[in-house]
């Protein structure tokens, strides 16, 4: 009698042995194994990650209903963005306070009026995702002259502050990292485009201290800017320039061009949900001669690099690769390592399995309700060269950019 | 066999505090410790929702309505277009609070003014 009781005890509360929703383990590792991510995809495990995911963008989907926007006021809401992070052991869950995000969900809410979906612009990623600072555009076409006009409002805003008080010294300062960014955008538009995807931007943060000094990395009170280099949109199918001897290039064209065919290695992995991987942003740091090179974190990178597809159908052109370019440096901490290209086209593929994954679960949503847009994914980039979902403890590196309903 | 059935006992109620299921009931909430390691706590999905669903309508309707009071000065060449808030937030063991302004924080509200 006793057993039974007991047995029974055990059995009414068996659910609360339920595991919580966690990723396998692989995903947050430096593993390349496509199989074993295959088969995790059928176990029990991924039954229950999936809907310990669901559970919570139910939770967060439920906060926004009250959100609505008061009848006849020119402002609203247009998007809420929520984070996610995946615990040391695994476990998914909200972000709370501290640590690295794993998932950045941009919820946007759809036109009230169908019609309206015909007539308005889509919302654009620039807008919905990027963090706020006073930015300088730099074109490759720009004079001298030209970036001294553009950076002065930020000098302006600068001397604002009171606590600058030699502007020519600032605005030189400024001015020769301009020179130096623009120096590398001419590089980056040179590489040569051969697939859908390429590099479309790239920016530098700086920081400007209350004296007037400029740094690469955050200190104290620093107004904070930013260089922003675009490379010109591209109508219609992916451009084919022509080809080019491989010691014409850069160093810097070579290693965007090669990381651009790399990524093409995305296109392989199936999206659904209305949901496209048409975006990725990495972390780069630059040498004393401004050459790009990966950084295993965001915190420690100076500069990030927009990869983007050029193409809204399936790709045509299969990518060449550059088969010159075998191994990349990537900055971790206090040394240089040297990861091997495969290794990192592996980890792509990963990266991209697991980006779908989150897309797979995210519901669409009716007019006038705030509908799930865009699944940044963060990766830590490993010196193995493998990716793997970061931790709230890690460093992420690489991130992709899952969208629905929105330009690029 | 009493002692048996009371450890065992004792065993589920433990293990059921310290790891609840989250599908349903719990939201896990990931963070860092003054240490930098990885924390985790649960709070209760309705307690989750029921504070933070009329925060974010209330700060809404707040935002829209302050934003409607600022006019542009014609011919100006800048313009007040967008404005992003973020929205710190502190898993306690049961609650969400609105934390200190410099801890990083789940939620953003980007605000868009209409053409």
């Amino acid at each position: 009698m006793k057993y039974l009781l007991l047995l029974s005890c055990l059995l009414t509360t068996s659910h609360l042995f339920a595991m919580t929703g966690k990723v396998p383990s692989h995903w947050t590792s430096s593993e390349v194994e496509e199989q074993s991510f295959m088969k995790s995809t059928n176990s029990a495990q991924m039954a229950q990650l999936s809907s310990a995911y669901q559970n919570i963008l139910d939770a967060k989907a439920g906060l926004f209903e009250g959100a609505e926007t008061v009848s006849g006021s020119r402002w609203f809401l247009q998007s809420i963005k929520t984070e996610m992070a995946v615990e040391a052991e695994g476990t998914l869950g909200v972000l709370g306070v501290g640590g690295e995000a794993a998932l950045e969900l941009v919820w946007i809410k759809k036109p009230a009026n169908p019609t309206a979906l015909m007539t308005e612009v889509a919302p654009r990623l620039e807008e919905e995702t990027t963090e706020d600072a006073e930015e300088i555009q730099v074109s490759t076409s720009m004079s001298e002259e030209a970036l001294k006009k553009e950076i002065a409002p930020v000098v302006d805003l600068a001397m604002a502050t009171g606590h600058v008080k030699k502007r020519q010294g600032l605005l030189n300062n400024l001015l020769g990292h301009a020179l130096k960014f623009q120096e590398t955008a001419r590089e980056l538009e040179s590489s040569p485009v051969m697939g859908p995807w390429y590099v479309y931007k790239y920016q530098l943060e700086l920081y400007v201290s209350a004296e007037g000094k400029i740094a690469l990395f955050k200190i104290g009170n620093a107004v904070r800017l930013r260089l922003e280099w675009y490379r010109l949109q591209k109508e219609g199918v992916a451009p084919v320039q022509p080809p080019m001897m491989n010691h014409e290039l850069s160093a810097n064209a070579k290693f965007v061009a090669s990381v651009a065919s790399d990524v093409a290695t995305l296109d392989q992995v199936p999206f659904n949900n209305d949901f496209r991987l048409n975006c990725m942003k990495i972390g780069v740091g630059t040498t004393v001669k401004g050459n790009l090179f990966f950084v295993k974190s965001k915190a420690r990178a100076v500069g990030s690099l927009f990869f983007k597809r050029d193409v809204q159908e399936a790709p045509e052109i299969v990518p060449q690769l550059m088969t010159e370019v075998s191994d990349y440096t990537m900055a971790d901490k206090d040394s240089i390592v040297e990861i091997p290209r495969w290794s990192f086209r592996k980890g792509l593929q990963k990266a991209a399995a697991i980006s779908r994954f989150f897309a797979s679960n995210a519901k669409i949503k009716g007019e006038g309700q705030f509908e799930l847009s865009v699944i940044e994914t963060e990766f830590e980039l490993y010196g193995s060269g493998g990716l793997g979902l970061v931790t709230v403890e890690g460093a992420a590196g690489v991130t992709l950019f899952v969208t629905r309903n929105v330009t690029i | 066999m009493l002692k048996l059935f009371s450890l065992l006992a004792l065993f589920v109620l433990l293990s059921a505090c310290k790891n609840p299921p989250t599908t349903g009931n719990y939201i896990p909430v990931v963070g860092l410790d003054s240490a930098g390691n990885s924390k985790l706590n649960y709070v209760p999905t309705g307690a989750f929702q029921r504070q933070m669903s009329p925060f974010i309508g209330q700060m809404s309707h707040a935002v829209a309505y302050t934003l409607d009071q600022h006019e542009n000065t014609e011919g100006m060449p800048w313009y007040l277009s967008r404005v992003t808030i973020g929205l710190a937030l502190e898993a306690k063991v049961d609650l969400f609070e609105i934390a200190e302004a410099e801890v990083e924080g789940d939620i953003e509200l980007r605000f868009q003014k209409a053409n």
